[in-house]
């Protein structure tokens, strides 16, 4: 099931907003754990006791790594542990990559390929199996006590708002949280507007800006101008954006709506000077688990400049890998990893003397190129494409894609770059961070619902194309 | 204070969505319905397999878009952001034109590129059975005349034909050799001397010189004014064809009036929150004359949507005995009531008419008659026994081949009828399509000699 949903929106949400707020406080955790298993298995139903096996085996296989008093147990349990959660990971995520791949060396030296049974992946196991990762370390650092209960420790992973697509919840940031937690109604009443601008830029922006890359995209790239191509890149540029932060504030706006503080996820990152300044504002949560679970295990920056640039690299490669198992993933990562190497050598002093504008833009070009990579998945179609960027053929370029596409692309793109401007600030600010006051929800709220209903109404609008049907 | 504002805030917030909730199971609000004709999804019945394999989440979520609480709203409100900032609308089937212009999306594909490349890219193949149709045409008007029955055509313009100017812009059709089916048509029907009345012609005519809309801003169909010009013409066209005394119109006073149904059936379909402002238009009201000497003839039309314009202008009572219109050659309406077209006993229906009116807009010409032609070609020739038997021999010839009847079972079981009836359908199907592989003698451009010695004509 996703937020953007008439099943969510209509049925879910308000279904589980009363019974979570009618029932004791002491009830809450188990109904929202319910809901949430129930959202999985909707969505899901093949998986589901697949995601609570694996929670259960891993529950109780951190409670034996926190009792044992030897070291040589803590870490077998501990790596046992990681063992479950990355092998089913990669059993879903990757088997088929490297089966295809395996098929294709065999093909290569004249080989037969074997044949398998392709293996479907379950939604959010990216995000859960991560969740799993920064509980299992964490209490094997000591950072924290494992937990008592079973309940909690699934509510933890399984928790509906962010299971699917983030933010990666450490288990420290929510631990206190979990427990027990205050409730105040105008944070409530703030979550349910971060969550109807989420959706609003998921239904207003992204679905509009998408619908049309999609068909750009599915044309004979060698044939585009650089014009459309351009145009092209920036919308999905922007559609992505719009798509993964919009999710992202839904998350947060229901966790709020059930007093649950999750992390930022998204800060502006197209407002970045830098590509290492970017990955501090894009994904947040992602590349926080890759700083402390992979970056700093590697060696981080205590070691030669050399090691420390190819562990960069490699987090970076890993990182792509991580977002999808196919080559233009992994290409994707290295090529941020390789730009991140480049910033430490000396690009960011060349960006310093160019001032912010310029390195602005010059990051968000770099940026753009990545998400072709990332965007387009057979890699001769992605060098044919970048070709034509920079192609620098403009003369068949006409604006045929629609009102609607290019207001929505200019709006997206005022919103996204509104933070390098002081009153963007402020305006950010007091839009997320600040309480606001009874005039200002006055304000606020009818908005809202405003919103809510033009989300449905585009929600419902697509494939509603009745005819005149004529009898007397 | 201010905690309590908050909670009653939130609590009204819970309770708008659970209002929306319960308006989507119970539609316990009875609001504005949309217009426009969709086949609603049913509710989806939860079954373990489906559950597991994800399709009764999808019907799920379509049901739920059909039956959305608020729907009304939500859409009119979508409907009106897009059409006022972007000038567009989420209904494909409507193409906004220029200065705000409405189209029927089906019209705009036929202006840039005719329909008929919809059914053929073939030119040569298309002219072949524009031949092939005006040719049984003309050996159906001349069979009918025996009977002192009289069949003609009504050639009606595409909006898009009259008022190009604020058509869209072309970005998806293109067929450099195209042929239009009007335009073939009406040569074949002045070679063969077929009855035809050309409303083409004169709405192209008449266009700047008329102080009223042919077709307004926000239709699909010609006005309602231009209707009733249409069918005095039309009146007058079957005395002369017919050499017959028909009641006549009498047309009062033109009128300005706010937009009227059906002349906003296209701003209908956009289902916005507010209508569109739009320039009167002229109406007026008609009655027929009383004239004792004229006859009540049964006037039988085959066509499509524009004729539904005249029942809501025409007195037909006063003119016609009866007047059944054969939607598409697929649903005969009889007043209120209508059936079938396979229903109806054709010999009998062909002998009670007076005027025969096959009513087709330039859209739709390449499918003129929708097989009836043929197939009055046929019961015009030949006796039922002799149809029966020819439609056992098609029948047995798709027995005979499992692929083709397994193909029919299929259909059977799609369209919820027994097999024999869905292998019966079939059969008249390819009989009507192609009559000639059947009945040698209608081969050629020569008149059949052979009669259905059954029919005499019923006099009303």
């Amino acid at each position: 099931m996703v937020f953007s949903s008439n099943v969510f929106l209509v049925f879910f949400l308000p279904a589980f907003l009363i019974c979570y707020f009618i029932s004791p406080k002491s009830w809450r955790n188990i109904v929202l754990l319910l809901f949430s298993i129930i959202f999985y298995a909707y969505g899901a139903p093949e998986f589901v006791l697949y995601l609570l096996g694996s929670t259960i085996i891993n529950f109780y296989l951190v409670k034996l790594m926190h009792k044992t008093g030897s070291q040589r147990l803590k870490k077998l349990y501990c790596g046992l542990a990681i063992a479950v959660s990355l092998g089913l990971l990669v059993y879903f995520k990757y088997a088929n990559f490297f089966a295809d791949n395996f098929n294709a060396i065999l093909g290569a030296i004249g080989l037969h390929s074997f044949t398998f049974t392709r293996i479907l992946l379950p939604i959010g196991i990216s995000f859960f199996t991560f969740q799993s990762i920064t509980y299992i370390i964490d209490t094997y650092r000591g950072n924290n006590e494992p937990m008592s209960r079973l309940t909690d420790y699934m509510l933890y992973i399984i928790m509906f708002p962010q299971l699917i697509a983030g933010p990666i919840v450490r288990y420290c940031d929510i631990e206190g949280e979990i427990r027990q937690r205050d409730y105040r109604w105008s944070e409530c009443l703030q979550g349910f507007y971060r969550f109807i601008i989420g959706l609003s830029k998921k239904i207003l922006i992204a679905d509009v800006i998408g619908a049309q890359v999609d068909t750009l995209l599915g044309g004979d790239l060698s044939l585009m101008n650089s014009g459309t191509a351009w145009i092209t890149i920036t919308a999905y540029t922007m559609q992505l954006y719009f798509d993964f932060s919009g999710y992202s504030d839904m998350a947060i706006g229901l966790g709020k709506i059930m007093g649950f503080h999750f992390p930022e996820n998204f800060d502006n990152p197209y407002n970045s000077a830098s590509i290492t300044e970017f990955w501090r504002r894009w994904h947040i949560t992602l590349g926080s688990f890759m700083r402390n679970y992979l970056y700093i295990p590697l060696g981080g920056n205590r070691c030669s400049k050399s090691r420390m640039y190819l562990n960069l690299w490699v987090v970076f490669l890993l990182s792509g890998f991580w977002h999808g198992a196919n080559w233009n993933f992994i290409i994707w990562g290295a090529y941020h990893g390789i730009w991140l190497v480049l910033e430490r050598i000396g690009l960011k002093k060349f960006y310093e003397k160019i001032g912010k504008a310029p390195s602005v833009v010059i990051t968000f070009i770099i940026t753009m190129v990545g998400w072709a990579i990332f965007r387009i998945e057979n890699l001769h179609d992605v060098w044919t494409f970048i070709s034509r960027l920079f192609a620098f053929d403009f003369q068949s370029f006409t604006w045929s894609s629609g009102a609607q596409f290019y207001t929505t692309l200019i709006a997206a793109l005022a919103f996204a770059f509104v933070g390098l401007l002081p009153f963007g600030k402020k305006l950010i600010n007091f839009t997320f961070y600040t309480d606001y006051s009874i005039k200002q929800h006055l304000v606020a709220w009818p908005i809202a619902i405003f919103m809510l209903l033009v989300c449905l109404g585009a929600l419902n609008s697509a494939g509603f194309s009745p005819f005149i049907y004529f009898r007397f | 204070m201010k905690n309590n504002f908050h909670k009653i805030l939130f609590v009204i917030t819970i309770t708008l969505l659970t209002v929306i909730m319960v308006q989507t199971m119970t539609g316990f609000i009875s609001l504005k319905k949309l217009t426009g004709a969709m086949t609603l999804a049913d509710a989806p019945k939860l079954t373990y397999r489906n559950y597991v394999d994800g399709s009764f989440q999808h019907d799920c979520e379509q049901y739920s878009k059909d039956h959305l609480g608020f729907r009304e709203w939500a859409l009119r409100l979508y409907n009106q952001y897009t059409w006022n900032c972007y000038n567009t609308s989420s209904n494909t089937n409507v193409k906004i034109g220029k200065d705000k212009w409405l189209y029927e999306s089906g019209f705009v594909m036929d202006h840039y590129q005719s329909a008929m490349y919809e059914y053929t890219n073939d030119t040569s193949e298309m002219k072949m059975l524009f031949d092939k149709e005006a040719l049984r045409l003309w050996k159906v008007q001349e069979l009918l005349k025996e009977h002192d029955i009289h069949i003609f055509v009504s050639l009606i313009p595409g909006k898009d034909v009259i008022y190009p100017e604020h058509l869209p812009e072309n970005t998806e059709y293109f067929q450099p050799d195209g042929i239009h089916a009007y335009d073939y048509y009406k040569k074949r029907f002045d070679e063969l001397g077929i009855n035809y009345i050309d409303f083409v012609e004169l709405f192209k005519n008449i266009k700047d010189s008329v102080d009223y809309q042919l077709f307004t801003k926000t239709s699909s169909h010609w006005s309602n004014i231009a209707s009733i010009y249409v069918f005095d013409s039309i009146i007058n066209y079957m005395e002369v064809i017919g050499n017959k005394n028909i009641t006549n119109l009498n047309i009062g006073e033109k009128y300005h009036a706010q937009t009227r149904e059906p002349d906003d059936d296209l701003e209908q379909l956009l289902n916005l929150a507010f209508r569109i402002k739009s320039e009167p238009n002229y109406y007026a009201d008609v009655t027929a004359i009383n004239d004792t000497t004229a006859i009540k003839p049964y006037f039988i039309t085959i066509g499509d949507s524009y004729f539904w314009n005249f029942t809501k202008n025409i007195p037909f009572d006063d003119i016609f005995k009866k007047y059944p219109y054969w939607y598409y050659n697929s649903t005969v309406y009889y007043d209120s009531e209508h059936t079938s077209t396979r229903e109806i006993d054709m010999e009998q229906e062909l002998m009670r008419a007076d005027f025969i009116m096959l009513n087709y807009c330039t859209l739709q010409l390449y499918k003129l008659g929708n097989y009836f032609i043929a197939n009055a070609l046929i019961h015009l020739c030949y006796d039922q026994e002799t149809i029966d038997s020819v439609i056992s021999g098609i029948t047995n010839t798709i027995k005979s081949n499992v692929e083709w009847y397994n193909s029919i079972v299929e259909k059977a079981k799609n369209n919820n009828i027994t097999t024999d009836e869905a292998l019966y359908n079939d059969a008249i199907y390819l009989m009507n399509l192609n009559p000639e592989k059947y009945f040698d003698e209608l081969k050629g451009d020569k008149m059949p000699i052979s009669r259905n010695k059954n029919l005499t004509k019923i006099n009303n």
